[in-house]
């Protein structure tokens, strides 16, 4: 009964916070244009990046 | 007497308490569909203000800034519920707005230092930064308004995560 209840703690606390920390990597790769980190990222996003004011040549 | 814990016997407890008390997975789902309208928002403004040359057409930016909207807007709504009884209003809307602009801040500031660091590559412009500001705090609004939907609440029963 325990084991149930953690195993479901898990699925409901660590797997979201992995989620949120992998997609907050990603958004710092999209805010500041980082195609070493994304292939094409700088390109694909230029226009999102200059309209929430972020410095971008 | 046994006094070898495991790792997981010392974590399951926490994230025990933690599954009662903070509501994570309604925090993403705001997020995210929070940051998918002010994608959206944010494009319709900047198209509005023109205050740059888009490189791509209105139909395409719907893709990349509602991608970028639902990633930016997932995190700080997942920000959000785990720190909202912690920020300075009573309001749930300045408490999103409050969040967001300082998850805004925290980027440009960065920005700011790229741009200081190499010149040639981060180019500052007044305007455009003054326009996220603005926007910015639209994103914790609409986080802070989809919060307290009761429909967001019946999404999260209804695919029962």
């Amino acid at each position: 009964m325990n084991k149930e209840v953690s195993n479901k703690s898990v699925n409901s606390v660590l797997l979201p916070t992995l989620l949120v920390v992998g997609v907050a990597f990603l958004v710092t790769a999209v805010v500041f244009g980082a195609d070493s980190v994304i292939p094409g990222v700088h390109d694909a996003f230029h226009d999102f990046r200059h309209s929430v004011g972020i410095t971008c040549h | 007497m046994h006094f070898m814990i495991s790792g997981t016997q010392l974590v399951l407890p926490v994230i025990n308490i933690m599954a009662g008390t903070i509501e994570l997975q309604r925090g993403i789902i705001t997020g995210v569909i929070a940051g998918a309208i002010w994608g959206i928002f944010t494009l319709c403004i900047s198209s509005i203000t023109q205050l740059l040359e888009f490189d791509f057409s209105f139909f395409n930016g719907i893709v990349t800034f509602s991608v970028a909207g639902m990633g930016l807007g997932l995190v700080a709504g997942a920000l959000y519920s785990v720190i909202r009884n912690y920020l300075p209003f009573q309001n749930e809307i300045l408490k999103g707005g409050f969040l967001s602009t300082a998850i805004w801040l925290i980027f440009f500031v960065c920005s700011l230092i790229l741009s200081g660091t190499s010149p040639e590559r981060y180019h500052f412009h007044n305007e455009q930064s003054l326009q996220g500001l603005i926007l910015s705090v639209f994103l914790g609004v609409f986080i802070g308004l989809l919060w307290k939907s009761d429909k967001i609440r019946q999404l999260i029963n209804t695919i029962n995560l």
